[in-house]
């Protein structure tokens, strides 16, 4: 069990504090960067300044700052800003493995952090062996503390059934907002159903497939029984080179008709070995899924 | 297809080992795996892809049991039936006859044929291959067995046909047991057919070699009272012209000329008024004949009767006309004052006797009284009779009379008699202290015995009795056992045979039987009154080697044809075991490789 400091280290944080939380364009129409409230109408409350970038609304620029401070700024409101993360993680007993579950932590870590200081809400669900576990709905810097604590002590065991959790989730009336799920998917392909299931939410999904070295390049060999860390189940297998090629050939199967399946929906995908770091995945797969910039 | 070693097949007991080792292996190790999801879905597609797959789960089992087979097999040693496979036997058999010395046409002998044709078999030989080498000649003999081939061939080279014939009858019931030892054995007979056909079957390959080349050959040679006879017969081929020489005891005394015709086949030669002597040489000159060993033949006349003989007689005309009267016989004669004893078989005492009897044939007639025999005085003697079952019986004697004849004061229980006049004996016959001997106890002057004609006859079967004739054969074929009809009192004896080797004759004699050259043996008995000299000739066997109608035929075995020159592979059992053992390191190999490839 990671200590909440250990889950992401000081100079990752000064990474993070430059980064931000994406926000994909969903439907043809919409400006890039741009969110729009769903509620019109409504009071919209000055919240913050940001710092105008190349490609915002020119409308939105704040004037008066500018004739101030000499620098653009676009003026945020509140319902603007305001978007929950879903971060939905599984912690099945196969998680547990090979360093999958600490990057699956870390990667909730890092991602609650960016949302938390963003002015975003956060919201975690575990999918363990007990059924679900949340937290939050969490707000401001202040949760960073709780949220880290939240994940440290998170332990993946026993069987989970991703589907059946991810329709139980939906359920809930979710916050429209951007759900990124985390798991290694390593279950049967009615998942997507519940993927699916979480598009319609409005969720904006991006899907981070974690997988441990051993499992997309296995190294065993001979005539073993391998036992089934999640469920326990044993398998007799005498292991020849055709056999571990049908394995490849599975494993690009199942995982490609999961990224295959994510690209048609326009959902961000990332397939992450648990070897990679927090930050190179943060810096290089999360960004090129377009979770963060 | 048999085995050598069938109890090697016990060592597929490993089989049943080797299963039951593979199911009680230990079981497979647990290895934890994150999850078993997707490999649960690959064995699904293994299993419903490829059946062999699981056949290669067990494939190494399967190569294990089939090393393990395929060595219990090569431990069994089977073996096929193949041309050209080692371990064969053969069998070699040479024909060591007289007639293999004829030259062919082109040169070499028949003989030295056959030793070509066997240098080739041995050549032949594999190197896991044995042969036997065996002689055929009067007696089958064996020279050198074994897989040496140096051996063999050197034996060969000493091989060298005799004079005599050869025993195949007895050459292949020596094959046919070693037949029963081993099935595969093949033999192979070389000769030039001259040979009586074998009865039965033969399961032996009988090569005739050679040709038929003209010969002639002296048959026969007998010389008798002055009269040469000599009969030339035509071995094969046309008739040649030809002539005999005829030596006497070395010596050239006449020649003919002569020619056979094929149709008449022999011709004979006379020669009238040949000078006598010991031994007669008929010698065939002519060209082309290709078998030298048959052109010569001899004979001895004098010895096997010859007799020395000393009378001491002061004058008996009739005792010495019919003494003279035996064939052979040398008469010496001499009054009794100049008796001296010397080197004769057979003394006739006449009216007289010595101080001291020699050790010879006795014939004492009418000796006076007194001395070593109990003779009493003379008397009137009635009729003459022959004792029934004596030499003398059946004699006519009714008309014989004696005057007067001593009396026996005891019967002489060395003599049985001969002639007998009521109790009183004549003519007594019998052995004296190791002597035959004979003793008349009248004087033939008071008889008139001598001047009837049962007198030469008695003469002759009491000489018989004294001094039997030897009846060495004056000439025997090579190899034929002489009997030697050695003196009585003979202490040693020796014959030497014309290559000069003196051959000593073990008492008492039985018949002679190194004859395997040709020439004139001579007979040397060593007796206390001096050495006796007989001889016998030996000459080639024409009669069976000399080719021709006479000689015993060609060979017609029942078995298959005989073939002319030319070697075929032996066939022999050739061992399968090299092939399993390369087989069981193949399978050993390949189950090497699938197990690496499943690594």
């Amino acid at each position: 069990m990671a200590a909440d400091t250990d889950l992401l280290a000081p100079a990752f944080l000064q990474q993070l504090d430059r980064l931000r939380l994406a926000v994909r364009q969903q439907v043809a129409g919409r400006q890039a960067g741009e969110r729009r409230s769903a509620r019109r109408g409504n009071s919209v409350e000055f919240a913050d300044f940001r710092s105008y970038t190349a490609g915002d609304d020119l409308r939105r620029i704040d004037w008066n700052a500018f004739a101030r401070l000499d620098r653009l700024f676009l003026k945020l409101f509140l319902e603007e800003q305001e978007t929950t993360l879903h971060l939905w993680l599984d912690a099945s007993g196969s998680m547990d493995w090979n360093g999958k579950f600490a990057l699956t932590q870390r990667l909730a870590a890092a991602l609650g952090y960016l949302a938390l200081t963003g002015f975003d809400r956060v919201e975690v669900g575990v999918l363990g062996e007990g059924g679900a576990l949340f937290l939050g709905p969490l707000r401001g810097r202040a949760a960073v503390h709780r949220l880290l604590g939240f994940l440290a002590g998170l332990t993946a065991a026993g069987p989970a059934d991703l589907t059946a959790g991810l329709q139980a989730l939906t359920r809930r009336r979710l916050a429209p907002g951007v759900s990124v799920v985390i798991s290694d998917f390593l279950q049967p392909l009615t998942l997507l159903d519940g993927l699916a299931l979480l598009q319609a939410a409005r969720q904006e999904l991006t899907v981070l497939q974690v997988l441990a070295p051993d499992e997309l390049a296995p190294e065993l060999t001979g005539d073993l029984r391998l036992i089934d860390r999640e469920t326990g189940a044993a398998r007799e297998v005498s292991l020849t080179d055709p056999l571990l090629e049908a394995y490849h050939r599975r494993l690009e199967a199942h995982c490609g008709a999961i990224e295959g399946f994510c690209r048609g929906r326009g959902l961000g995908y990332a397939r992450l070995p648990a070897s990679l770091s927090v930050e190179d995945a943060v810096a290089g797969a999360l960004r090129e899924a377009g979770l963060v910039k | 297809m048999g085995l050598f070693t069938p109890w090697g097949l016990a060592a597929s007991a490993a089989l049943p080992v080797i299963l039951v080792l593979w199911l009680l292996r230990r079981r497979r190790q647990d290895q934890p795996v994150s999850s078993t999801f997707l490999w649960e879905q690959v064995l699904e597609e293994t299993r419903a892809n490829a059946p062999w797959q699981r056949l290669r789960r067990h494939l190494l089992l399967y190569l294990q049991l089939l090393t393990a087979l395929a060595i219990a097999l090569a431990l069994a040693q089977p073996y096929l039936r193949a041309a050209g496979a080692g371990g064969g036997h053969l069998v070699i058999l040479l024909d060591l006859s007289g007639s293999m010395q004829a030259k062919s046409a082109a040169g070499p002998t028949r003989f030295a044929l056959a030793k070509e044709e066997a240098r080739r078999l041995i050549d032949g030989l594999g190197p896991r291959d044995r042969a036997t080498l065996v002689g055929l000649g009067p007696v089958p003999r064996v020279v050198a067995a074994g897989g040496d081939r140096a051996a063999l061939r050197s034996a060969l080279e000493d091989l060298a046909p005799g004079n005599s014939g050869a025993d195949l009858g007895q050459g292949l019931s020596l094959v046919a047991s070693l037949q029963k030892e081993n099935p595969g054995l093949r033999a192979v007979v070389l000769t030039d057919g001259g040979l009586p056909a074998p009865a039965g079957e033969t399961a032996a390959e009988i090569r005739v070699l050679g040709e038929p080349a003209p010969n002639l050959a002296v048959e026969h040679l007998q010389v008798e009272r002055g009269q040469a006879l000599a009969r030339v017969g035509l071995g094969t081929g046309a008739g040649a012209p030809f002539t005999v020489e005829l030596y006497a005891d070395g010596r050239l005394v006449g020649s003919r000329a002569g020619s056979v015709s094929p149709a008449a086949r022999t011709a004979e030669l006379l020669w009238q008024q040949v000078p006598a002597a010991e031994v007669y040489e008929a010698r065939l000159v002519g060209k082309g004949d290709a078998l030298a060993a048959d052109d010569i033949a001899r004979t001895v006349v004098i010895g096997e009767s010859r007799l020395r003989a000393l009378l001491v007689s002061e004058g008996n005309v009739f005792l010495e006309r019919a003494l003279r009267l035996r064939p052979g016989l040398e008469l010496v004669q001499a009054k009794p004052g100049a008796y001296a004893p010397g080197d004769y078989q057979l003394y006739i005492f006449d009216g007289w006797l010595p101080p001291q009897l020699p050790q010879a044939a006795l014939m004492l007639v009418a000796p006076p009284a007194g001395g070593l025999f109990p003779l009493g005085d003379l008397a009137a003697v009635g009729n003459v009779e022959a004792v029934p079952g004596s030499l003398a019986a059946g004699l006519p004697v009714d008309d014989v009379h004696v005057a007067r004849a001593r009396t026996l004061s005891s019967p002489l229980p060395w003599a049985s008699p001969i002639l007998v006049a009521g109790d009183q004996p004549l003519v007594l016959g019998g052995n004296w202290e190791g002597r035959p001997a004979v003793l008349t106890t009248f004087s033939l002057q008071e008889s008139d015995l001598p001047l009837r004609v049962a007198f030469p006859v008695l003469m002759q079967q009491l000489l018989a009795e004294l001094a039997p004739a030897a009846p060495a054969p004056a000439q025997v074929t090579a190899g034929s056992p002489v009997p030697l009809h050695l003196a009585p009192l003979t202490t040693r004896a020796s014959v030497k045979a014309p290559d000069g080797r003196s051959v000593p004759v073990a008492l008492p004699a039985g018949p002679f039987s190194e004859t395997e050259q040709l020439g004139i043996y001579q007979v040397v008995e060593e007796r206390p009154a001096g050495s006796l000299h007989s001889a016998f000739a030996v000459n080639f066997p024409t009669r069976t080697e000399s080719g021709g109608p006479q000689a015993g035929g060609t060979l017609a075995p029942a078995g298959p044809a005989p073939q002319v020159v030319g070697t075929e592979p032996l066939r022999g059992n050739r061992p399968l075991w090299p092939w399993l053992a390369l087989g069981a390191a193949a399978v050993m190999l390949t189950e090497w490789w699938v197990y690496s490839r499943g690594r």
